[in-house]
């Protein structure tokens, strides 16, 4: 059952120069991908690509002047780009919620973390009694693994190690009984003996409470090892999106390459260079491929909008070669 | 190995810090070990095991608190900073952030010029030649020298740093989590360096990172550090592929390779590692691993030595009972943890 689908969605941050002209960087163009439930996209990509901006512009989290201008989020079935503050606020941080990328920035140093849960569950439901709410957030706490909730439950954040700051933000998405779970970086600044248990653990909960989830991550061994599908991004395009297993096998888009290409366990030196740069200007794109410019591939055509290709029923890429090389040649 | 083959040994150092409210941080405890003339040894463990510490110990950015330093035969343990200068230009360091090693005020030449200036005899003419060769050795576009850092990409600074750390033509080079801070493929552009300085110069390198996938691509060497201990050090293909400490059979198991096609079993650890204010009194690693007996949380195991070079400290080796893969799986929620990682095997 398809969950979340995003299709078009464009996000631009519209702001005036001293010149009182428009400035305008487009730092989503037409993002389109959906999630399941049951299931893990992993959403990847370099640094400024667009990934946490995507997830901002799915919970309603955008300030000004990043704006949706154009373009669909549906959450099943209901396009949440059109809906009204309360509306919006009944499906953020309930039935979507969010784990952020600094556990310990997201949690108030002055209170206790079984009270930060407990507050979450009264936010949707004010008319939730201080112990009801209390119970619920050590249950939620009992099952992001924390051992003994209810004596962690008097804890200080502080007191918290990296890992266990980590679970407890889990347990306060996880509160509402979200269907839909987002996670941005969630184990960024994590030891890897810690980040296994955390992927983990988000992984037997997606299927145990049959949820859907998107991770957003820069790291290739992330998604490859925990997430069912793939989509890469580069300047605010979803430039690759198929099954993992698909994408990293037979990557067809030039940037997808290079990236696999690029990790230690494959550095592959025979491979084309990049040509090296960095992203566009999100103030002046190119017409066409936004990856021209770094592209040892690129050509003529490259200037016009390439087109989504489709080299399986799941497998698409965003590429005028992404059929093969036979079709260049032609 | 005798001291004499080595370029540096570092013998039974050891680093505290003040904790505050009189406690004591052992961020290096009793570390021993070898850098051999251009040979890359690599440096892994996880935050906070010591990494750092121990690399700015060796060029002289932290004074050891106990132990040796030797440097091409010459004990440089404390030495003040003035006599440290003459040393400067055979040891040197790269750091993680490019962005904050860099004076913003100056041009790049001028930064990569600076120890030329100051640690060498050489004219203007003859300065001017080595960092434009420098430029050319890091493959960083001649142009780029007459601007300034904030002008440049993170990956064209860290070339910046390195063609700054190899202008003296150093021994040994510290590298410090050099491409953590950069992007995937900026990163494979600095590996890339590495690799093609590795055989167009001897210099030694001790390489620092928690990456294992960067430190098993450039390593010829290495050691794993646990709470400011070596638990292990061998031959970097000899430790990937047979791993004997528990904690490095445990690290190398929560890597995730890039790969969906590599199906890995792992072992997950339980729990965190432990604060370096009350070290525990035997192994280190005793609390969170999982063939540990009630010997291990006493008593410290020393190095065994496997086979040649490869050496580690773990007290079940004797017995032959220190491998983790038959020992039961912990951690996780109700066990499903337990099983191997087929990601896109998995759709519901
Ligand atoms: N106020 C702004 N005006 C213009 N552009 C902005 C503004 N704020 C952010 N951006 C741009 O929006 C783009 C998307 O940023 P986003 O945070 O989504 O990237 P990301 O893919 O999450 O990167 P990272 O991996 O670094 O977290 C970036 O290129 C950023 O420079
Ligand atoms: N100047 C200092 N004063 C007090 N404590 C310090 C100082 N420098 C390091 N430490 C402590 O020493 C320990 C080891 O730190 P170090 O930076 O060497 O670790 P590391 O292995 O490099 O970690 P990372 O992977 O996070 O860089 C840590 O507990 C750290 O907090
Ligand atoms: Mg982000
Ligand atoms: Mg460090």
């Amino acid at each position: 059952m398809t969950l979340l689908e995003v299709q078009n969605l464009h996000t631009h941050f519209i702001t005036r120069d001293i010149g009182n002209q428009v400035q305008v960087a487009k730092a989503l163009n037409s993002v389109s991908f959906k999630v399941d439930a049951g299931e893990i996209l992993g959403l990847v990509g370099e640094t400024g690509a667009g990934k946490s901006l995507t997830a901002l512009s799915i919970m309603g989290l955008l300030r000004p002047p990043a704006e949706i201008v154009d373009g669909s989020i549906r959450f099943e079935g209901e396009d949440i780009v059109a809906m009204q503050r309360d509306e919006l606020n009944r499906i953020r941080g309930a039935a979507i919620a969010m784990v952020g990328q600094n556990p310990r920035g997201a949690l108030d140093p002055l209170t206790r973390i079984g009270e930060q849960i407990a507050r979450v569950a009264r936010a949707h439901d004010p008319q939730l009694s201080n112990d009801k709410a209390t119970s619920m957030a050590v249950e939620s706490m009992e099952r992001v693994g924390i051992a003994d909730p209810l004596r962690r439950a008097q804890a200080w954040p502080h007191e918290l190690s990296g890992g266990m700051a980590q679970r407890v933000l889990i347990a306060m998405a996880l509160i509402n009984g979200p269907r839909l779970l987002i996670a941005d970086e969630p184990t960024t600044g994590l030891d890897v003996t810690v980040q296994a248990q955390i992927l983990d653990l988000l992984r037997a909960l997606v299927q145990e409470l049959n949820m859907g989830a998107m991770i957003i991550t820069h790291d290739l061994g992330v998604v490859a090892q925990y997430c069912n599908r793939t989509a890469v991004m580069y300047a605010g395009r979803i430039v690759e999106e198929g099954g993992t297993r698909s994408v990293f096998g037979d990557p067809r888009h030039p940037y997808t390459k290079a990236l696999i290409g690029s990790t230690p366990e494959k550095l592959d030196f025979t491979l084309d260079a990049e040509v090296g740069g960095g992203p566009p200007n999100l103030y002046a794109l190119p017409p066409g491929c936004h990856y021209i410019d770094r592209c040892p591939k690129a050509a003529a055509q490259c200037n016009s909008m390439p087109p989504n290709l489709a080299l399986s029923a799941t497998h698409h890429a965003l590429c005028h070669f992404a059929a093969g090389d036979q079709a260049r040649a032609s | 190995m005798s001291p004499g083959d080595s370029i540096l040994d570092v013998q039974n150092l050891s680093k505290f810090f003040p904790g505050g409210r009189g406690t004591t941080i052992h961020a290096v405890n009793d570390v021993s070990f070898a850098i051999r003339p251009g040979e890359i040894l690599g440096m892994v463990g996880e935050s906070g095991s010591g990494k750092s510490t121990i690399g700015r110990a060796i060029v002289g950015l932290a004074h050891a608190t106990s132990g040796q330093i030797i440097f091409r035969g010459q004990d440089i343990t404390g030495l003040p900073e003035k006599k440290f200068r003459g040393l400067r230009k055979d040891l040197q360091i790269v750091f993680q952030d490019p962005w904050g090693a860099l004076n913003p005020r100056l041009k790049v030449r001028t930064i990569v010029e600076e120890p030329l200036r100051l640690h060498t005899q050489m004219n203007a003419t003859d300065r001017r030649r080595r960092v434009e060769e420098l430029a050319q050795l890091v493959r960083l576009n001649a142009g780029l020298l007459t601007r300034y850092p904030n002008e440049l990409s993170g990956g064209q600074l860290q070339r910046v740093c390195i063609a700054r750390a190899l202008a003296t033509n150093p021994e040994l080079i510290v590298l410090d989590e050099p491409t953590s801070s950069l992007d995937l493929s900026v990163r494979a552009g600095i590996l890339r360096l590495l690799l093609e300085l590795r055989t167009e110069t001897s210099i030694a390198m001790l390489f620092i990172s928690h990456d294992l996938g960067t430190v098993r691509l450039i390593s010829d060497r290495i050691v794993v550090i646990y709470l400011g201990r070596i638990v292990e050090q061998g031959p970097t293909e000899q430790v990937f592929k047979a791993p004997a400490h528990p904690y490095t059979q445990a690290l190398l198991s929560a890597h995730l390779p890039p790969d969906p096609a590599i199906d890995q079993g792992r072992h997950i650890l339980e729990g965190e590692i432990p604060s370096s204010v009350t070290l525990p009194e035997g192994c280190f690693f005793a609390g969170r691993c999982p063939v540990a007996v009630e010997a291990c949380s006493h008593q410290r195991p020393t190095m065994v030595t496997l086979d040649g070079d490869h050496q580690a400290a773990c007290l079940r080796i004797s017995e032959g009972a220190n491998s983790i893969g038959d020992a039961p799986i912990l951690g996780g929620p109700k066990q499903v943890s337990a099983q191997s990682n087929t990601a896109s095997g998995r759709t519901p």
